[in-house]
């Protein structure tokens, strides 16, 4: 997944090359809001943290 | 000024670009994989950088920024994590210190560092400039753009090695 995550940022990056400004933005917004994700996931479940 | 702004941004990138290299030395010359936590605060460092990557090739806008801020707190958050896992006296450090502080210390500099110079940045935009629609970029800006590329596209690529489509193991 995390391998993911970083080929959306790349993703990301080429549609910043094709000149696409509201698509590279839409990447980046929900690129960062599964990196939270992950984040919570990676919190609550691996580390098993009770919060 | 928008001129100058743009280099700025374009520093910030290669400055970005160096500190991931420098992980990657991490990596492979200290034989340390990353771990989950440390691959999220290379993706927010990644996601500061698309941000600006935005203002090189659009003109310096607020969204950007914004975007910018919203990805350096998001990596800010997760090194802040990993400090207060490993913080307590008793509790030993992940990996090998640099200059005397753990990598995950060094990253959560870096993203107050990014929300600084952000705000710098903020100082020096007058929306008077407005962006034009396509804009040239010149060879500080390109040369940003093909480094932070080649280091997302080479970061894949590693992590596929590691962990593969999957989660990472802790």
């Amino acid at each position: 997944m995390m391998a993911a995550l970083f080929l959306v940022f790349t993703l990301a990056m080429f549609a910043i090359y094709a000149k696409q400004r509201r698509l590279a933005m839409s990447i980046i917004a929900i690129g960062i809001v599964l990196c939270l994700l992950m984040f919570w996931h990676h919190v609550t479940t691996i580390l098993d943290i009770n919060l | 000024m928008v001129e100058w702004q743009k280099n700025l941004n374009a520093l910030i990138i290669v400055t970005i670009t160096g500190i991931l290299l420098g992980a990657y030395g991490v990596q492979f010359f200290g034989h340390e994989d990353p771990c989950p936590l440390c691959m999220l605060q290379r993706l927010g460092m990644m996601s500061v950088a698309a941000s600006l990557l935005l203002n090189i090739q659009f003109g310096i806008r607020m969204s950007h920024y914004a975007l910018a801020l919203l990805s350096s707190l998001m990596g800010g958050l997760v090194a802040l994590r990993q400090i207060s896992l490993h913080v307590c006296p008793g509790f030993p450090k992940f990996g090998f210190p640099v200059l005397g502080l753990s990598l995950y210390t060094w990253s959560f500099i870096v993203f107050v560092c990014c929300v600084l110079a952000v705000a710098l940045l903020l100082f020096l935009y007058d929306p008077k400039d407005k962006p034009e629609g396509d804009q040239a970029i010149n060879l500080w800006g390109k040369t940003a753009f093909v480094l932070i590329l080649l280091v997302t596209i080479a970061n894949i690529a590693t992590t596929f090695m590691q962990c593969g489509w999957g989660p990472c193991q802790d």
